[in-house]
């Protein structure tokens, strides 16, 4: 049985296909035994810029993405000039032999920035300045170059309609990609299948397109004698695995939870959510009748998006709506008039890069403080931050539960690393729903708001009771008041959810450790960070670490006392995570009293690599406190 | 007689411009087959597509796009938004 960890790019223009080049390779490498993970890097515009998938894959569990790469497959010239310098020693560069020619400095779609550094690099390199020059230079210093007659022999073998040759060339590539590194065509065919499943035309076409290039692959690899099988394995059988992004993940995990109402404005990288719910979601009764599905409304803006969400709350639907920084900036208000009301409504929201619209298609993890903020006043929330797409499956369900159950505005908290990221996870396990505590029926006069013990006071719907919502204060019934006793007492009430919170959630919802307990040094966490963190532990190991990582799921209310067991044991705390300031780090201070000084931050809007955080955990064992990463394209 | 690339009948593809559509001809085909009989040497149009800048120009613009290849139209897949995707 070999070990192995496979990463490899896939790169071509917006636009090209190159979207479905990705998918094709992933879903191939988890057909074949492989756990994936595979980061989807792509333009905010419509078509031309450089879009690419990283793809990794091994026989063991992984959370992230890691540099330098295996293989590098280009569409296009772009892709060629921007990840050649990605490859490991003796990687393989896959391209069309009809780029031979092309310049690598004449790239229109290329930014001019980015263009500036290539010729720099390649200036300094002598690496020339076209393709072929560059293959040669390539070719020179350890790498091996594969100059394949794609479009060539698509047009020779293929009998291909004029409309569709983007989508032949990325099958093509693909297929020669997975064939160089060992995969029989059979196992590619599996996959064009499943990929296609429901389009017969583009099934036949593709499968025709992946049979062509394999044929000329295999007399081409004959004669550069192209022999890496690094795939293509007899690998133990696998239990049943799913193929997710984090917009599916969180779909299925709404759903899971008994998902009634879904509102939305489209917005990457939320929208995709809606969309999965929308389009597969099929309600069934016990005896397995199709009874409908759950509501999924586009609103005319984010605004609407909360306050329908909110009103199906009210009548005692589960209630949701998802959105990304510059939405849930404008769902604020609403998030505040539920806190006032004590409103069961979950936003999922998927940080991308801010301010503003930003980066609207890259990474971020840079809404942490403002979601634990958001709102004027002060009211009680939930704010729950998944790891992983697992997580997300599971907290989507919990964020419903604890909503129900505390009557409190729930926040999940992701990032576009985990939406658009797409992995192979174990199917869901269904857990229990929770409605939370429900008011009795003909007990007299109904106080929605009713003083008591618990702060959680029960709960009737629309309809079945009298009652009353203002977003102003107000008494028992739900009557304005400023009367400053009342106001005292239902402040109180309010906010005496969070040490109800905080005393009743479990401790794996509060913070995860990952790694030996007797640690020196502690990795502070969370988000699709953690996974970088995580896969890079046997690494630090090996190197004589003793490194623990601690991924902090509750931000809101935050749950000091268990952080600072953590946080007190270690020797060195650092902190790891995609923004500027380091949130997470200033939130541990802020609730603990301590203060995380090294600093490992990433804000160009591209994920946090395994590789990236070995670098720079040893560049903070040498001395540095604030480490800020650059990696990616 | 030239090829394909140089006939005011090629459309090259916006993505792959190796490769293209011709008007008078179905299905895709690469630039440099050989011409045929319908073949007629390109001219510059009111609008025509630079395919070094990936932009449609105006003939007055005609100066920002000295010594690039130009064409008198691109193919473009109708579908390509179906599945591309993007963000705002």
């Amino acid at each position: 049985m070999v070990k192995m960890d496979l990463n490899l790019i896939i790169g071509g223009p917006q636009g090209g296909g190159i979207e479905t080049a990705g998918l094709l390779a992933v879903k191939a490498l988890a057909m074949d035994g492989l756990e994936v993970f595979a980061d989807r890097e792509y333009h905010s515009n419509i078509k031309g810029k450089h879009s690419y998938s990283h793809i990794r894959a091994s026989d063991k569990r992984v959370r992230s993405i890691k540099y330098p790469v295996d293989f590098v497959a280009a569409l296009d010239v772009e892709s060629i000039a921007t990840h050649y310098k990605d490859l490991k020693p003796g990687g393989v560069l896959i391209h069309d032999s009809a780029l031979l020619d092309k310049s690598l400095l004449k790239l229109p779609p290329m930014e001019k920035k980015k263009a500036e550094r290539l010729k720099a690099e390649l200036d300094a390199n002598r690496a020339g300045a076209t393709v072929k020059e560059l293959d040669e230079w390539l070719q020179r210093n350890g790498k091996v170059v594969l100059q394949y007659p794609f479009s060539k022999t698509i047009l020779e073998k293929v009998k291909l309609d004029s409309q569709l040759i983007e989508r032949a060339m990325n099958t093509a590539l693909t297929t020669v990609l997975l064939r160089a590194a060992g995969m029989p065509l059979t196992k590619i065919l599996e996959a064009v299948d499943s990929l296609f499943i429901d389009k017969a035309e583009a099934r036949d076409l593709n499968r025709a397109v992946a049979g062509a290039v394999s044929d000329g692959f295999d007399e081409l690899s004959g004669t550069k004698k192209l022999d890496i099988k690094i795939l293509g394995q007899d690998r133990p059988p696998r239990g049943k695995r799913m193929l997710v992004a984090g917009n599916d993940a969180v779909a299925i995990g709404k759903l899971i939870g008994g998902l009634r109402l879904q509102t939305y404005y489209p917005i990457t990288p939320a929208a995709d959510e809606s969309f999965v719910i929308e389009q597969h979601a099929k309600l069934l009764d016990s005896e397995g009748r199709a009874v409908g599905s759950p509501i999924v409304i586009q609103a005319e803006d984010e605004i609407s998006a909360i306050c329908m969400a909110i009103g199906g709350a009210l009548t005692g639907v589960r209630s949701a709506t998802c959105t990304s920084g510059p939405g849930f900036s404008l769902m604020v208000e609403g998030i505040g008039w539920a806190g006032m009301n004590e409103v069961p409504v979950v936003v999922t929201c998927y940080q991308r890069g801010g301010p503003s619209t930003g980066l609207p298609t890259r990474h971020s993890q840079s809404d942490l403080l403002f979601a634990i903020n958001s709102g004027h006043g002060e009211f009680s929330r939930i704010v729950l931050a998944s790891g992983s797409h697992e997580e997300a499956v599971d907290d989507a369900v919990k964020c419903m539960n604890l909503a129900e159950r505390y009557q409190v505005p729930v926040i999940h908290l992701l990032d576009k690393g985990i939406a658009n990221c797409v992995t192979t996870v174990d199917p869901p396990v269904f857990g229990a729903v929770e409605r939370g505590k429900r008011a009795e029926k003909g007990t007299g006069e109904y106080l929605r708001f009713a003083f008591g013990d618990d702060p959680v006071s029960p709960r009737a719907y629309l309809g079945e009771e009298l009652m009353w919502y203002t977003g102003d204060e107000h008494d028992e019934l739900g009557h304005i008041t400023e009367d400053p006793d009342t106001r005292r007492r239902m402040y109180e009430k309010r906010m005496a959810k969070r040490e109800k919170i905080l005393k009743e959630a479990p401790d794996g919802d509060k913070a995860v450790l990952y790694g030996d307990e007797g640690f020196e040094d502690l990795l502070v966490t969370w988000g699709v960070s953690t996974g970088a963190a995580i896969d890079a532990l046997p690494e630090l190991r090996s190197r004589g670490s003793r490194v623990a990582v601690l991924q902090v799921r509750m931000v809101e209310p935050f749950p000091a006392d268990y952080i600072s067991k953590f946080v007190s044991e270690a020797n060195n705390v650092i902190g790891l995570e995609a923004n500027y300031i380091g949130q997470l780090a200033e939130l541990v201070g802020c609730n603990t009293g301590f203060r995380i000084r090294s600093r490992i931050l990433k804000y160009t809007g591209r994920l946090i690599t395994q590789d990236e955080v070995v670098n720079a955990y040893m560049r903070i064992k040498g001395g540095e406190e604030r480490v800020v990463l650059t990696g990616g394209e | 007689m030239g090829n394909c690339k140089g006939c005011r009948w090629w459309r090259p593809d916006y993505f792959f411009d190796d490769l293209g559509e011709c008007e008078k001809k179905p299905g895709i085909h690469r630039e440099d087959e050989a011409a045929c009989e319908m073949f007629e040497v390109k001219k510059e149009n009111e609008f025509c597509w630079c395919r070094d800048c990936k932009v449609t120009f105006h003939a007055s613009e005609r100066g920002l796009h000295r010594g690039h290849n130009f064409f008198c139209r691109t193919r473009v897949d109708p579908d390509v938004h179906e599945y591309t995707s993007t963000g705002d």
